[in-house]
């Protein structure tokens, strides 16, 4: 139903956004082609190259026990860009479906479902997501379902505030005058015309997946040894930082473009499908 | 024109550039508002009216558009090439502008006297307390009752009427020789519309400050304005005295507009609308703009036509070939008998019978109050309570149109909602064919829903902008009838059919159609599960006047063919007058008067129906002569003891402190109003 | 509705979500693997040693009863006692606070006095090249790993400059000032012991900026969004056809109205801080809750974290009720129905 041609024009006015979209692509790419890309195995260990500096056979240079950094960082795209969308996924598809749920249902249950999103939404979420992930024990897997379950709540207040507005509309009251049930009005009706609110904020979710999934892995309660991870990276990176500056400054780099990808991109997108849902 | 004009816009020209070209939304616009005159620039949705007047005080975002000729001098001062600092310091100087929404005009987190007496310190050197000053005095000249507790009150505070006083003030605080005004009173109700075009013209008067009035409504402009400016897809068509214009006007669109109101019509009988739709502005036809809707093209219109005057008046000038060669009789008059002695009581034939009245009658209220809970206290109990509507006894017949009539609180929507069985009532019954709508289970409630049907007031937001047309059309079926999708579609078609979309279009999406087609597709929507009521709420007050006729006919059309019985909200009195059998009129959650629509209409008895039929302005008689209305609108939060209409009324006496039951005239009608028979003072 | 109604159902709330918050860190307290008693007795106990200890403990008693115990001791101030310092949690939590609240403060001072501006320049020229730049510096700001931005910063500033310090709160070998509040530069302003401040503000410059980088992209962000949004409003264009001046229109009517709303965003940053803190306290060895927690984290202990993870939702709960209660004052049309 989007108008592709007048989305173009938005996106062309917009040049970060188009910059946004071609990192993202571009990670995705790297993600998908990383056996193709990656010169050597991310685990080969090889001991007398170790800490070696940049150069023409180890474009990133060397860790401590001589694994290329260049294959590792491609290599971990995988770990955080997947671990990223898999939290923006989980989150994103529940919370919405309770939002719409409860926005539509008003009474206690939408009482019950709200005070319950007001006590996650209490605690400060990383350190929520730090604990949970520090009583489940350390691993790539137990910092993903406590991110999940902390940015479930924003996506049950977004969902639940559009079935609210969309609820008064005349379209959604004529629905319920012949009779629609209050699940078809959601599938027809409600998730429809909620889509755009939703998809700018998984891009933007996504972006802060990848940073709190790695900030996770730095403080040690994330990715695990070998796994090739961009916090864990920089973490390992840090004891030898002041000799070996590329250790920890290209995964980290790797982090800061990804993130400002997604960010770009969901900022553009929030620009271009807003300001028309409001007509011009 | 002697003096020099406050305002004179030269052959103007201004496009948009969009993705898929320019927008040219005006094309070679002269305009001319000489010191102290009311001008009136006419026009129907996308003329341009409103882009011409922002363009003159450059309110425009210069990204957006850009001037491709001509000029625009306002007191001697060319404002396309002025300094946006100078230009800062002209506006709300010399010229100010208030718009159409005065809901949202005034910022709501400053005090109204503040925001007042900025404008004030901003154009002249003043010290606050001066400035204070001032602004009371402002709104005691804008008529604003109790200025003091105004000026320290926030904008939601007030309503509308009072908010657009306020906005008046502000555009006169600094004596401005021009005031362009927007669409003002577009928003408001009808009393308060008379109210503060009353207000505007004596101030400006006074002030000896000319007025450019932007408005699509022509009998506002023909008790308002001297001289018109008719335009049409961005070009001036026509433009002289208001009244050579109205009456004697010698474009074809003028006359088709003429024509196509309610008010040229017999009451009853179709309007004659304007076919086809206004040209797209992107690549605008190089001849006459209006030479693919107009009756009397022909070959000489491919050129584009230059303004001829009138023969003996030289300042009443169309845009048209045939310019000259157009009948001299009013386009009004031609039509309509004289709406003066239009025979009163023009009731459908429906059998005045004596069959037990809840029978015959579709929908029967019996003693019916809506009280609706608002706000909480610092207990947690409601705080206050609207009463929204005070004890109706009502009936609808089978295949009438009745009309409700009201302003903003008085109920009406209220009403329709209960019609539709989507409100409990609070107290008393509401019979839908006989059966008892409160005590009806789930299932039948569901069953007696499908009977009847809604269209509401805004065509665009009463169509999920996300379904394809004849997905709209047949979603009641798919919900109540559980159709297959060929079956929906093919029903969809006929559908379509009936209220005149063809069938190659019903593929396409909300926003590729008109508002009138919108509206087409909202009826046919309505008429989907073949109901015997249908709940009208202001069908068609977001629409155009030529389009508003296409939507009547085949409103009135629709109810011949398939035995319709129509509940018809509106507050358009000519509207109203045209398509109803009967019409009542609401006040404050009660009905004051009820009965056949001409009488009621053109010869009110209730002195709050008076007073509303009054306000209305009228295309070719002066205001019938009403007393003019009293305060503010009271809120149905408290309702007062008696007539309700008491504080208000200047025929009120002691007879008035009791409540007022409804009392039958010898005309037929019911009234609300002890003194409704008395001819005295 | 009643000014002291919504006040009421606020505070309710904020008692509902406090109880809230106890509870599920009990859950979690409960969740954590590995066996406190045997923890706490050592590696080569005795099984009669291990169960003494449970009893102790109190963890042979059913959970309602371990929760009564539990939210008895939370609101005495008893958090349990740090496995790694060996102290009570509570102590070593009054001892790194301030250092936090200092550093977190200046992050924030440096970020609303660079953001708000930015956000305002980026909204009124908007999609411009200076509304890009101002864009690209928030996009930046928002997307930074804290940590990684604290490892370049100390690298540059520290190692090859050598313009700032790298660690601590003060130079070596001086002197904190008395305490008062606990924050140097503060107690050092007080005591008017001029070379200490001095001391204190250097070392606060590069942590101070690293924090405050993340939260200027967000505020930023708000604050355009939020300008945007108003310059659109009808009473913006009112304003303009009386001639008042672009800065009047800006500042007086747009940004006025901006900000009411973006204050309750200002609660919420409260948690990106202590996040941020957590990140970067580390790299720049600041003797604050952040690096408490880092290496209680390292060591597994859990009292500590638990203890930390309490106090912080307690202290973040509390400080959006303070900036909620606050937005109801400043908006007129909330305060002036009550």
């Amino acid at each position: 139903m989007t108008d592709w041609r007048h989305t173009w024009y938005r996106l062309s006015r917009s040049p970060l956004t188009v910059v946004g979209l071609g990192i993202v692509i571009a990670v995705l790419l790297v993600m998908i082609f990383a056996p193709l890309l990656s010169p050597y195995d991310p685990n080969r260990l090889s001991l007398a190259v170790r800490l070696a500096p940049p150069s023409l056979h180890h474009w990133f240079g060397t860790d401590e026990v001589g694994r290329d950094l260049l294959s590792r960082v491609i290599w971990g795209s995988r770990a955080s860009v997947v671990a990223g969308i898999a939290t923006v996924a989980i989150s994103m598809s529940i919370g919405t479906l309770i939002g719409a749920f409860s926005g539509l249902s008003a009474g206690w249950v939408d009482t019950a479902i709200m005070r319950t999103m007001d006590i996650l939404l209490a605690f400060p979420s990383f350190i929520l997501a730090m604990t949970l992930a520090a009583a489940l024990g350390p691993s790539l897997i137990n910092a993903i379902i406590p991110i999940a379950i902390v940015r479930t709540p924003f996506y049950v207040r977004l969902a639940r505030g559009q079935a609210l507005t969309l609820r008064d509309r005349a379209y959604v009251r004529a629905a319920v005058s012949f009779g629609s049930s209050t699940w078809h009005i959601v599938r027809r009706h409600i998730l429809p015309n909620s889509l755009a609110p939703i998809v700018v904020q998984s891009t933007l979710d996504i972006g802060l997946a990848i940073l709190t999934v790695s900030a996770l892995s730095f403080i040690g309660l994330g990715a695990q040894q070998p796994t090739a991870e961009w916090g864990a990276m920089v973490a390992n990176g840090r004891a030898f930082f002041l000799d070996q500056w590329w250790y920890p400054t290209f995964p980290g780099l790797a982090i800061l473009v990804t993130a400002v990808g997604y960010n770009l991109l969901g900022d553009g997108l929030r620009e271009i499908l807003d300001p028309r849902l409001r007509g011009r | 024109m002697s003096a020099e004009p406050v305002l004179a816009i030269q052959d103007f020209s201004l496009e948009f550039p969009t993705y898929r070209g320019a927008v040219q939304a005006l094309s070679g616009v002269s305009v001319a508002v000489a010191p102290g005159e009311i001008v009136a620039l006419v026009g129907e949705s996308g003329s341009g009216k409103s882009v011409a007047a922002m363009a003159a005080i450059r309110l425009l975002p210069p990204k957006l558009c850009k001037v491709t000729g001509g000029s625009i001098i306002l007191l001697g001062r060319n404002m396309l090439a002025e300094s946006s600092r100078s230009i800062a310091d002209i506006r709300g100087k010399l010229v100010s502008m208030v718009f159409q929404e005065p809901m949202s005009a005034l910022n709501p987190t400053i005090r109204i006297g503040k925001q007042i007496t900025q404008v004030l310190r901003r154009h002249e050197t003043m010290d606050p307390a001066g400035a204070a000053d001032r602004a009371l005095r402002l709104l005691s000249e804008m008529q604003v009752a109790d200025p003091k507790r105004v000026v320290r009150s926030y904008p939601f505070e007030l309503s509308g009427g009072m908010r657009q006083r306020v906005l008046l003030a502000m555009a006169f605080a600094c004596n401005p020789q021009l005031l362009i005004a927007d669409e003002p009173t577009t928003a408001l109700d009808v009393t308060v519309q008379a109210q503060v075009l009353a207000l505007l013209r004596e101030r400006a008067a006074a002030r000896g400050t000319a007025v450019l009035f932007i408005t699509h409504d022509l009998a506002v402009v023909s008790q308002l304005c001297s001289r018109i400016y008719v335009m049409y897809a961005g070009q001036i068509v026509e433009y002289g005295a208001t009244r050579d214009v109205l009456h004697h006007s010698r474009h074809p669109y003028t006359r088709a507009l003429l024509r196509s109101l309610p008010e040229s019509g017999v009451p009853g009988a179709p309007l004659r609308s304007i076919s086809g739709t206004v040209p797209s502005l992107l690549r605008p036809p190089t001849g006459c703009r209006f030479c693919s809707r107009c009756e009397m093209s022909e070959q000489r219109c491919a050129e584009p036509p230059p303004f001829i005057a009138r023969y003996e008046l030289p300042e009443h000038r169309a845009a048209c070939w045939l310019a000259g060669e157009i009948a001299e009789e009013d386009p009004c008059e031609a039509v309509s008998p004289g709406s003066a002695s239009a025979p009163a009581g023009t009731a459908p034939a429906v059998a005045e019978s004596d069959a037990h009245p809840s029978a015959r009658h579709l929908v029967h209220m019996q003693g019916v109050t809506v009280r609706f809970p608002v706000g909480k206290n610092w207990r947690g109990r409601p705080a206050m309570t609207v009463h929204a509507l005070n004890g109706i006894d009502l009936d609808i017949r089978r295949g009438e149109t009745l009309a409700v009539v009201g302003e903003s609180g008085c109920g009406k929507s209220t009403l329709a909602q209960l019609v539709m069985a989507l409100l409990k009532p609070s107290e008393g019954e509401v019979r839908f064919d006989g059966m008892d709508l409160g005590g009806l289970t789930a299932e039948r409630l569901r069953r007696a829903r499908q009977r009847l049907q809604m269209v509401f007031q805004d065509p665009q937001a009463s169509l999920d902008p996300r379904m394809p047309a004849w997905r709209i059309i047949a979603e009641p079926l798919q919900v109540a009838r559980r159709l297959a999708p060929s079956k929906l579609r093919r029903r969809a078609v006929e559908l379509a059919e009936l209220v005149g979309i063809r069938e190659e279009l019903i593929e396409r999406y909300p926003h590729e159609f008109s508002g009138g087609q919108r509206q087409r597709l909202a009826i046919a929507r309505a008429l989907a599960l073949e109901p015997e009521l249908l709940v009208l709420d202001e069908p068609t007050s977001a629409l155009d006047v030529s389009i508003q006729a296409q939507i009547l006919n085949l409103l009135m059309e629709l109810q011949r063919r398939l035995r319709l019985t129509y509940l018809f909200i509106s507050h358009n009195v000519a509207v109203v007058r045209h398509i109803a059998d009967r019409v009542t009129v609401m006040y404050l959650g009660q009905i004051v008067e009820i009965g056949p629509a001409a009488l009621i209409l053109e010869h009110p008895r209730h002195p709050y129906t008076r007073q509303l039929i009054g306000a209305v302005p009228r295309l070719h008689q002066p205001l019938m002569g009403a007393e003019p209305p009293l305060g503010e609108p009271r809120s149905n939060l408290r309702l007062p003891t008696g007539c309700f209409f008491r504080s208000r009324c200047a025929r009120a006496n002691e007879g008035c402190g009791a409540a007022q039951a409804m009392r039958t005239l010898a005309d037929g009608r019911e009234v609300r109003c002890h003194r409704a028979g008395d001819t005295g003072p | 509705m009643s000014l002291l109604h919504i006040v009421r159902r606020r505070l309710l709330l904020a008692i509902v979500v406090v109880f809230g918050v106890i509870v599920v860190t009990f859950i979690v307290s409960r969740l954590i693997p590995g066996d406190p008693a045997r923890l706490m007795a050592g590696e080569h106990a005795s099984r009669e040693t291990v169960q003494h200890m449970r009893h102790v403990l109190g963890l042979d008693r059913p959970l309602p009863v371990q929760f009564a115990v539990y939210l008895d001791k939370l609101v005495h101030g008893d958090l349990g006692v740090s496995i790694r310092t060996e102290r009570p949690v509570s102590e070593d939590i009054r001892r790194f606070f301030p250092a936090t609240i200092e550093l977190s403060l200046a992050a924030l001072l440096f970020a609303v006095a660079a953001g708000v501006p930015l956000g305002v320049l980026s909204a009124v020229f908007k999609d411009t090249w200076v509304d890009q730049a101002a864009r690209a510096v928030s996009v930046i700001g928002i997307s930074m790993p804290a940590f990684w931005l604290a490892l370049l910063l100390l690298d540059f500033f520290y190692n090859w400059l050598g313009i700032l310090p790298g660690t601590g709160r003060l130079d070596e070998g001086m002197a904190a000032p008395p305490a008062v509040t606990g924050m140097f530069t503060v107690d050092a302003l007080l005591a008017g012991q001029w070379q200490t401040l001095r001391s204190a503000l250097v070392h606060l410059a590069l942590p101070g900026f690293t924090l405050g980088f993340v939260i200027l992209g967000i505020i930023m962000r708000q604050i355009r969004s939020a300008m945007i949004e108003v310059l659109q409003e009808d009473y913006i264009r009112t304003a303009r056809a009386s001639g008042l001046s672009s800065s009047r229109i800006i500042f007086g009517h747009a940004l006025r109205n901006a900000l009411i709303p973006s204050v309750t965003m200002l609660g919420l940053t409260f948690g990106d801080l202590l996040y941020g803190a957590v990140l970067t306290e580390t790299i720049f060895a600041w003797p604050g809750m952040g690096n408490y927690v880092i290496q209680s984290i390292s060591f597994l202990d859990f009292p500590s974290i638990m203890g930390f993870a309490v106090i912080a939702s307690l202290a973040y709960v509390l400080i959006n009720l303070a900036v909620d209660l606050t937005y109801m004052l400043l908006d007129p049309q909330i305060r002036e129905i009550g």
